[in-house]
């Protein structure tokens, strides 16, 4: 049987009443609050009880205030007093429990508790929303900028989920001010007659936990799109990154609360908290970063050298090869893959080089799979832009029965009525979109029906 | 300011200053305070802890000692001319009431 459980916390700081509620609900379960981290309000198991639980603010004190801090121990003194005992502090929020039976409310004059719960927002909450908020808006504005003027790029990201996170931190930050704005308003009708602060409402704490959901749910896809757009390891890499990241935040956290137990001055325990926080960010992007790319398997295989130039011992697997085209078979290989893109659009790019006698061939084409045929006008438009730009080429339609496609594009070069054909081609299903370059590889109709249907089903 | 915030005093902040007529810890104000009035008063520790803040802040009182985390606290001049003005107040409303209610039915 556990002894300890563990909660997320949906709570606003000025929720006192749903916390008090709550923290007394809990109690009568047989779960006494013990404290309180940066994530999860750690229970552990007592006696189901009725303990009334009591919350006031200290707006003197901070995260990074020294412990023990005089004005808790003299607010401390007066509670031990009336027989309420600390139990855990959040911030500005000091939490109390007493169980004595019909125990002198910690908190008295409502006009007092109104400003004091102001004043305490005033010093975290609302600097850091607004900040968040501003962010946010950035954020979303140049998504929105990006979505309009090239949704190709956003669409086809590997980062489309997690940029989505932007969307939901406006949305999070500007409904938990609003939502705090209209409690103060109504506190301070409700004080102005004589009566007690709001409450803040179920709703509120709802619409918290709907946007943690969210958020994880953005994070799962985000996983599942790099394990099948990137593959395992850039997967595994993923997994392991978000771990350090994890690791990195309880570490900094641990340092500020043992920094604040040793009595470390406010301003001295904000520099090394910060300190701590940069040595353990570069640590974690520079490891990772090194790990991703000296790792073997993940970029770089074995290699060797012959005829000036670098041959894969043990070239990784591409879905079409020369030899698949050729039919002959080659002794020194140099391969390229590399898999990007979301869920909505897979992109992999696949190149290959073989030496032929003295000569190099070369075959480099780019899978596009869409999950949604709305989407096959953006990626051909796309796939035909990264040539057509600079005005010199243009793609003209060929007969894709050869392919055995049901659209294809061969790229021309030229000007003034004068084109040469390039070996470049555009190979198009419903759901696929293939750039090929077949560089001095003439295809025969047999050869083309062999590349149209290894492409159309890699 | 500090006058405009205790421009009238709520019936805490007027007991709170009364008991500080005499050097007396946060506990013993609070003690004093349920004694005085029969229980009808009572102050939280929370409500008293920022009371004191406040009335320190604005010179009505000061703190006279700290023992280990016991503080003990008085009124001042500035704390003593608050209470009597708010006393004159109450005075002010109790003759007005007195001067013009009716006599039998109690009320304007």
């Amino acid at each position: 049987m556990r002894n300890t459980k563990r909660e997320f916390c949906s709570y606003l700081i000025f929720d006192y009443r749903g916390v008090e509620a709550h923290l007394s609900q809990m109690a009568a379960r047989g779960w006494r609050l013990e404290k309180i981290g940066p994530w999860f309000w750690t229970y552990r198991r007592a006696e189901p009880a009725q303990v009334a639980y009591a919350v006031t603010y200290l707006p003197s004190v901070s995260q990074f205030s020294p412990e023990p801090s005089a004005d808790r121990e003299n607010l401390e003194e007066l509670c031990a007093a009336a027989g309420w005992e600390p139990v855990a502090e959040w911030v500005q929020m000091q939490i109390f429990a007493n169980e004595r039976p019909d125990p002198v409310p910690l908190e008295t004059e409502e006009s007092v508790r109104l400003e004091i719960i102001h004043r305490s927002m005033k010093k975290n909450f609302l600097p850091w929303t607004v900040v968040v908020l501003v962010l946010a808006l950035v954020m979303a504005g140049l998504q929105v900028k990006t979505l309009l003027t090239d949704p190709y790029s956003l669409l086809s990201s590997t980062n489309l989920f997690p940029s989505f996170v932007w969307e939901l931190l406006l949305v999070l930050q500007a409904g938990n001010l609003l939502w705090y704005g209209r409690w103060l308003r109504r506190s301070r009708r409700s004080v102005a007659q004589g009566g007690a602060c709001a409450d803040a409402g179920l709703g509120l704490r709802r619409f918290n936990l709907v946007i943690l959901w969210l958020v994880l749910a953005l994070a799962a896809l985000f996983l599942v799109s790099t394990l099948l757009t990137t593959g395992a390891e850039i997967g595994l890499f993923v997994v392991c990154y978000t771990a350090g990241l994890v690791l990195l935040i309880l570490l900094v956290d641990r340092t500020r609360r043992a920094l604040k137990r040793r009595g470390t001055a406010r301003g001295l325990n904000v520099f090394l908290t910060l300190l701590v926080d940069v040595v353990l960010a570069v640590v974690l992007v520079g490891g990772s970063t090194w790990l991703l790319f000296s790792s073997r398997g993940l970029f770089n295989g074995e290699t060797y050298h012959y005829q000036g130039q670098t041959w894969d011992a043990d070239p990784v697997s591409l879905p079409l090869t020369v030899e698949d085209v050729t039919g002959q078979h080659y002794e020194h290989v140099r391969r390229y893959s590399y898999g990007s893109g979301s869920l909505l659009i897979r992109e992999r790019s696949c190149r290959e080089t073989v030496l032929d006698g003295a000569d190099l061939v070369i075959l480099d084409y780019d899978i596009t799979t869409l999950a949604l045929p709305g989407l096959y006008d953006l990626a051909l438009e796309h796939c035909q832009s990264e040539w057509t730009d600079g005005g010199y080429y243009t793609w003209t339609e060929t007969d894709p029965a050869p392919w055995g496609a049901e659209a294809a594009y061969q790229l021309r070069w030229g000007s003034g009525g004068s084109w040469v054909t390039r070996p470049n081609y555009i190979l198009c299903w419903p759901d696929r979109i293939v750039q090929l370059n077949l560089s001095d590889l003439a295809p025969t109709p047999d050869q083309m029906a062999v590349i149209g249907e290894t492409l159309q089903n890699a | 300011m500090a006058r405009e915030k205790f421009q009238t005093l709520t019936e805490q902040m007027f007991y709170i200053l009364l008991c500080l007529g005499q050097e007396r810890c946060g506990a013993d104000v609070m003690a004093w305070i349920s004694e005085t009035t029969g229980g009808r008063v009572a102050v939280g520790p929370g409500t008293l802890y920022n009371l004191l803040e406040q009335f320190l802040q604005a010179g009505y009182i000061r703190e006279t000692k700290v023992e280990g985390r016991k503080r003990s606290y008085v009124i001042t001049s500035i704390g003593q001319a608050a209470l009597e003005a708010e006393v004159r107040r109450l005075r002010t409303l109790t003759a007005d009431y007195e001067r013009l209610a009716e006599p039998e039915g109690g009320a304007l």
